[in-house]
């Protein structure tokens, strides 16, 4: 499988080639265009999960595209994300990485998609109940709204809700108020992330919480 | 005098996010909520910038102005600031020379020897989405601003006239008036649409001129389709 | 004239630089800046037939296209357009092959370009996307911007783009609208809605990325109207 990533970080866009027999998954929606003799199938995410969860997933779609080229010769097609902003590409070896609702948009056969439960501190800074566990082997994109920039954590580190796209198991996550109850509201910071261990994190120059924010006195 | 504050403009000009390097005990003041990330050893502090009593109630336009305070206390450490749009960030060192005027959504940080008043500017309301407030910065030291899309620079030396929108920020050495271009509006071809004042900013003099690629007012009527209606 | 295209593809502006006497024509509200010499004026285009635009009733944003054009006076003047969303600006030379643009895409366009509402190819199958199409006739330059980036796709023999990615396409190519997939059910829940076949010879350009889905994310995040 040839990707090329093209026009980093404002509307990264992956452009890939499959080759003969070769398949990707991709969350609902991210198929831009492609070439007509790909055939595109429809299912759902890790096992059934009634309807109605999907609200509280806050930006993952329950359903799954499988795109697969059937023909003798390589196949094209372009896959994107709604928001504007960066996309990475990252190999699993083994590993896992756990990912904000919102951030996935592909991965290859060989990894293996969990909705995991997030707990409610999560829900309450509106990261939504659920993160995506992504683990095995293969190729996994995923996309920020925003530019992407990727971060070694050794020991504690403070993010804003709504900048955390994705995060190595080995960083647990500690969700409070930023400073005294009065001192949060009237900051705008609202909910912070205490990170604590070690690992990597990937974190978006942009949140959705503050294009809603800069939005509202303007509406 | 305070120490130049040490940073890095990353991933400019789409989603351009400032990396503040705080030295042991160096403060920077942020807008409110902008704080992307930072290093556990920074402390901040909410603060009203200019008093108690302009602060209150200043909610147009998107600048309210509550600021907060982050000092680096112990050590150094970073610091992540991020606007809420995508866009650019710029460096601007005030030296007390001259004073900047700001479009009032545009303010990302500043260090403590400088100083910020809104200052209104008389046709609040004209536009949905766009209140001509401005905010002049006085004083001296480094202070960073936003824009919605990517920022051009103008040297201004005559006249020049720009869709109000789409302003950023500008020396005070310009004089500035704003007015109705009449071939601009189409208010006159009856029509509901929003917009369409067809408000323009005639600068004259010589100073330099910031003006974003991007204008939030039409972002805005994009995206009201979208918005939830409200049920009764 | 000559055109500069700065920022692209994040955030285009297309500088535009007007010898004496010249004229462009610009989607209204596309002026960021201009030289004071400049002369504006802003008119209705109406769709074929000469008739108002039966859409004109309902004034939802995008369903008529307000032109502003844009005269230099007796000296060189230079004028800055911007498109409403960020993304790319692309500029088209017409000679003779009609080109089919997306009403929002329209951008700018010189006078010797004629463009006309009413392209009636595709009925409103869109739910939500509340796209109209225009036609592009004559020679000359067309400017289109797009959301996100622009690719350009030369189709020989059978491609599918997702209709929220359309910017524009060459008359020269077939096109059908169907959904993604076989059945009704897969194709509501894929997300994909309504993709566009071409078929035959000729230029799709493709943005890659959806208004609506980026509409739908952040409107819904937005309190109600």
């Amino acid at each position: 499988m040839k990707y090329d990533i093209r026009y980093k970080p404002a509307f990264a866009t992956i452009f890939l080639t499959l080759q003969p027999g070769e398949q990707i998954f991709a969350e609902a929606g991210a198929m831009a265009s492609m070439s007509g003799k790909v055939a595109m199938d429809t299912g759902f995410f890790g096992g059934l999960i009634p309807g109605l969860l999907k609200a509280f997933l806050g930006g993952e779609s329950l359903f799954l595209n499988e795109f697969t080229n059937k023909t003798q010769s390589p196949q094209e097609i372009v896959l994107t994300q709604s928001s504007m902003g960066d996309i990475v590409q990252t190999q699993l070896n083994g590993g896992s990485l756990c990912l904000q609702p919102g951030a996935y948009i592909a991965h290859t056969k060989g990894i293996k998609v969990d909705l995991q439960w997030a707990g409610f501190a999560s829900w309450f800074s509106g990261e939504g109940l659920f993160k995506l566990k992504l683990s095995g082997n293969g190729m996994i994109f995923f996309g920020a709204y925003g530019g992407l920039s990727e971060k070694n954590v050794t020991d504690s580190f403070v993010v804003d809700s709504g900048h955390l796209v994705a995060y190595e198991p080995g960083i647990k996550l500690n969700v409070g108020l930023s400073g005294s109850m009065m001192g949060s509201l009237t900051s705008g910071e609202g909910f912070v992330n205490k990170l604590e261990g070690s690992g990597k994190i990937y974190l978006q120059s942009r949140s959705m919480g503050g294009l809603v924010k800069f939005l509202k006195p303007k509406l | 005098m305070s120490s130049a504050i040490a940073y890095k403009i990353e991933h400019s000009p789409a989603y351009a996010s400032l990396k503040l390097n705080l030295k042991p005990e160096q403060s920077v003041t942020v807008e409110a909520g902008a704080m992307a990330a930072m290093d556990s050893c920074i402390d901040m502090k909410s603060k009203v910038k200019g008093g108690l009593g302009k602060g209150i109630g200043r909610m147009f336009g998107g600048e309210s102005l509550f600021t907060s305070e982050f000092t680096a206390k112990g050590q150094s450490g970073y610091l992540y600031v991020s606007p809420g749009v995508p866009g650019d960030i710029k460096h601007y060192a005030l030296d007390g020379s001259r004073s900047l005027m700001v479009q009032s959504s545009g303010f990302v940080a500043a260090a403590p020897g400088v100083m910020i008043d809104s200052k209104f500017q008389g046709f609040k309301g004209f536009f949905s989405g766009e209140s001509l407030f401005l905010l002049k910065v006085t004083g001296e030291g480094d202070f960073w601003f936003s824009s919605f899309g990517a920022i051009i620079e103008i040297p201004v030396d005559g006249s020049y006239v720009v869709d109000t929108g789409y302003i950023v920020a500008f020396e005070d050495t310009l004089n500035y008036k704003v007015e109705v271009l009449n071939g601009l509006s189409f208010k006159n071809l009856k029509t509901s649409i929003f917009g369409g004042e067809g408000l323009v900013t005639h600068f004259s003099g010589s100073g330099k001129l910031w003006i974003q690629t991007r204008n939030v007012a039409s972002f805005v009527r994009f995206i009201h389709p979208f918005r939830p209606v409200k049920s009764n | 004239m000559k055109l500069e295209l700065l920022h692209q593809p994040d955030s285009a502006v297309a500088k535009v630089l007007l010898d004496p006497q010249e004229e462009i024509l610009a989607e209204a509200g596309a002026m960021v800046a201009m030289s004071s010499s400049i002369d504006v004026s802003t008119t209705l285009r109406k769709g074929k037939g000469g008739g108002v635009l039966g859409g004109l009733k309902r004034m939802v944003a995008g369903e008529s296209l307000f032109i502003s054009v844009f005269r230099s006076g007796g000296s060189a003047a230079e004028l800055y357009l911007s498109p409403t969303l960020m993304g790319d600006i692309l500029p088209y030379t017409l000679s003779g092959t009609e080109l089919v643009i997306q009403s929002t895409s329209y951008l700018a366009s010189t006078p010797g370009v004629q463009i006309d509402l009413g392209f009636t190819g595709f009925k409103s199958l869109f739910s939500g996307e509340s796209l109209f199409w225009l036609t592009a006739n004559g020679s000359g330059l067309a400017l289109l911007n797009a959301f996100g980036s622009v690719y350009e796709i030369d189709v020989d023999g059978e491609y599918v783009v997702d209709t929220g990615h359309i910017v524009a396409f060459e008359r020269t190519l077939d096109y059908s609208i169907s959904k993604a997939n076989k059945s009704w059910a897969g194709a509501f829940f894929s997300g994909e809605g309504f993709v566009c076949h071409f078929k035959g010879k000729g230029k799709v350009f493709c943005q890659t990325h959806n208004p609506g889905s980026f509409g739908r994310m952040v409107g819904g995040k937005l309190p109600p109207r």
